[in-house]
């Protein structure tokens, strides 16, 4: 009796050892072939990225907003308000970002992943949703009077000697923007700082901006494809001028 | 018990497996999730700490982003750990520095659907001290670790409304602490990572009971965080004894004293209550207020089960890890203020945390103290600084104060009760050449141990014997 019961744990401990595995393996081959199914019970409420049941004004809220705010006006130094910004300069980045074109730093480290799977649909829709938010407050009490003085004049008259172009000729007389055109006043200047320098290394080998993909180190060579035109005017504008129109622009309404 | 242990150990390596399949998704299983960079969460790349995107993903249950097609990563947390004066009347195993491997974590979970979610860590610990039981040989352990299950939900007002965002849920989890967001409650504060053979590196020896693994029970709970300003949250704990639970507190039978179960008596509340600023140029703080009440039943908990031991296992005279429900409670009352300091514009990321906490301690049948009541105080803080998400340095400082009782040893000459008295700093550098990596050196130094700095137990054992030094690696994948 007793050497039956020996068998019968022996081969229930063998089945398991046999099914356990079988089991785990089954989980790991069903959990890889799930299809991008919705999970919608909550659609008007939903975080979920790769649906295409999603509304961007939904992903906007509930996603986009955890860093650049409910109204598109950020707290953040390091992320810009999107707040009035350009609908096309929107569509074009939202692009970049999903066919990982678009390489700056912040933007591979943050942007590539919540972009990768947004349908055309929902770019449009996002897009829309910010570029209607009014624009943020500009900042006040900020840079030195020659400073302030130095970035008006580039941002009006550029930098002829240095092939700098005024920044108003596409900008806007304001800094509003126009179309592809992002509007710059009222940006985070730090923000702009970091995008003014984008071309500045436009190869940099950076083992620690590689985004959800790999972890594997590589190197990522910085570029804003719709942001071509700014080569000249971002190599030659020295450190100190770019932080003067950057701090200005942010002083703008 | 050993085709079991066998079975687990073909578990993991299947695991291990089906994660190398795919070796291209080699992250850890958030970061494939959103797509987003480690230094997204975490603040500047110093995980577990989090940056105010981090603590909107925790609130809003893990669930932003994409289901992963494999809800698994691991962690692996190996190195060498030294002690300065071997086992010199410490209770600390002498470690030489050899280079050894401590635990590796198994993390499952994250979005679920669109309002569940899960943060849910098992680790299997390589040759654990058995706390202040130097005689006993070290033991391995597979063991639930820190368990978040949440369902939360996000509400958008208009920004001229009063309540402009607000989000709210419920957690299950079981560690007091577990649902923190701030690295400034119990379970969450730095020294993030300690060795298995030398828990000096931990820090202070006595902790209030609310403290980093102290309560290792089911808990649920619900929270709010209104416009994220204001974050309120009150969980109750209780025993997971034999009951549905109980895999949160694996093992409950189990082979190490070290996470023997606490057998709580009803429902014990946890609260907490904070204001987090809006950020400024950078900058955010908070400030807050946390306590719970304990009542926990007396049990044999220093004592295993004597076949997975080793080595010989201590005696014990009831059964193992039963409580004594008829010998009455300890009651813990604990109260605490905290904050937080963040300063992220890249490359530089500052932070601080601390805390302070008063403890009254009521044990009137002398079931761990001997006095009918005890106070505590103590205070932990830590500071750090990371440049370019890649070098950074910290300092930590813990002080304890409090009654003496025999719970803390007695001098061996004059019989005297000790004090739980300690202080120490615990300075750190980190070197992280790969965002899911990090080489760390970390110091840990007693300026006072049990009430003295110099011969606190009448052996001749200075303060500074409890010293240890940890150089280790920590990898996520």
């Amino acid at each position: 009796m007793k050497t039956l019961f020996k068998t019968m744990n022996l081969s229930r401990t063998c089945s398991i050892a046999m099914l356990l595995p079988l089991a785990i393996l089954a989980g790991c081959t069903y959990f890889n072939n799930i299809p991008p199914v919705t999970t919608l019970e909550n659609p008007t409420r939903s975080r979920t990225l790769g649906d295409y049941e999603v509304a961007g004004n939904v992903l906007a809220v509930q996603v986009c907003a955890a860093c650049h705010g409910i109204d598109g006006q950020s707290q953040s130094p390091m992320v810009p308000n999107l707040a009035g910004q350009q609908k096309d300069y929107l569509v074009n980045q939202l692009q970049d970002y999903r066919d990982h074109t678009r390489s700056n730093k912040y933007g591979v480290q943050f942007m590539w992943g919540m972009a990768s799977s947004l349908t055309d649909k929902q770019i449009q829709e996002l897009a829309d949703y910010f570029s209607k938010k009014p624009p943020k407050q500009a900042a006040i009490g900020v840079g030195d009077v020659a400073t302030l003085a130095r970035g008006k004049e580039i941002f009006e008259r550029g930098i002829p000697a240095q092939g700098v172009i005024q920044c108003n000729s596409c900008h806007g007389p304001k800094g509003e923007g126009m179309a592809t055109f992002p509007r710059i006043a009222g940006q985070h200047a730090y923000y702009l700082i970091q995008q003014l320098n984008v071309w500045k290394e436009p190869a940099q080998k950076e083992f620690m901006e590689v985004g959800g993909n790999t972890w594997a180190p590589r190197s990522i060579t910085f570029a804003r494809p719709h942001g071509e035109l700014m080569q000249n005017e971002e190599r030659n504008l020295s450190k100190v001028d770019a932080e003067a129109v950057a701090i200005y622009l942010s002083t703008l309404n | 018990m050993i085709i079991l242990r066998n079975l687990t150990g073909a578990a993991f390596g299947l695991l291990l497996f089906c994660i190398c399949l795919d070796y291209a998704q080699a992250l850890p299983l958030f970061s494939r999730q959103t797509g987003q960079n480690c230094v997204a969460c975490h603040a500047g790349g110093q995980y577990p700490e989090l940056t105010p995107y981090g603590r909107y993903f925790k609130l809003t249950a893990y669930t932003i982003g994409e289901r992963t097609s494999i809800p698994v990563s691991v962690q692996y947390v190996g190195g060498a750990a030294t002690s300065t004066n071997g086992n010199n009347g410490t209770g600390q195993v002498h470690q030489s520095g050899k280079l050894e491997s401590n635990y590796l974590f198994l993390d499952v979970g994250g979005k679920i659907t669109d309002n569940f979610g899960a943060f849910s860590q098992w680790y299997y610990a390589f040759d654990e001290q058995v706390s202040g039981k130097g005689s006993i040989p070290n033991q391995n352990q597979f063991a639930a670790d820190i368990q978040d299950w949440r369902y939360a939900d996000h509400y958008v007002g208009n920004s001229v409304d009063t309540i402009k965002d607000f989000i709210w849920g419920a957690s299950l989890n079981n560690y007091a602490g577990a649902t923190d967001v701030w690295n400034s409650s119990p379970m969450w504060m730095y020294p993030y990572m300690g060795s298995t053979r030398n828990y000096s590196t931990y820090g202070l020896p006595y902790n209030s009971r609310l403290s980093a693994y102290s309560v290792h029970n089911p808990g649920y709970g619900v929270y709010g965080y209104l416009n994220r300003n204001f974050y309120g949250e009150v969980n109750l704990y209780q025993s997971g004894g034999s009951g549905p639970l109980s895999w949160m507190t694996y093992p409950a039978s189990n082979s190490n004293p070290n996470s023997a179960p606490v057998y709580l008596q009803g429902l014990n509340p946890y609260f907490r209550f904070a204001y987090q600023s809006d950020e400024h140029a950078g900058h955010n703080w908070m400030l807050g207020f946390l306590g719970a009440n304990i009542n926990q039943y007396s049990s044999c908990n220093s004592v295993a089960d004597s076949s997975t031991y080793r080595g010989t296992a201590p005696t014990c005279g009831g059964p193992v890890n039963s409580p004594a429900l008829s010998a009455g409670t300890i009651k813990f009352q604990d109260r605490a203020i905290d904050g937080q300091y963040q300063y992220l514009v890249d490359p530089h990321t500052v932070t601080a945390q601390a805390r302070y906490t008063k403890e009254n301690i009521s044990d009137p049948t002398g079931i761990l103290y001997s006095n009918p009541n005890n106070k505590t105080n103590s205070f932990m803080s830590k500071v750090s600084y990371v440049y370019d998400a890649t070098y950074g340095a910290a300092v930590a400082f813990q002080n304890i104060t409090g009654t003496g009782d025999a719970h803390y040893g007695t001098n061996a000459v004059t019989g005297a009760n000790l004090n739980p008295n300690s202080t120490v700093w615990i300075p750190s550098i980190w070197y992280q050449p790969l965002q899911n990596l990090r080489l760390t050196y970390q110091y840990t130094a007693f300026t006072k141990y049990n009430g003295g700095t110099i011969n606190y137990n009448g052996l001749g054992t200075n303060a500074s014997a409890n010293n240890a030094s940890w150089l280790y690696l920590w990898l996520a994948m």
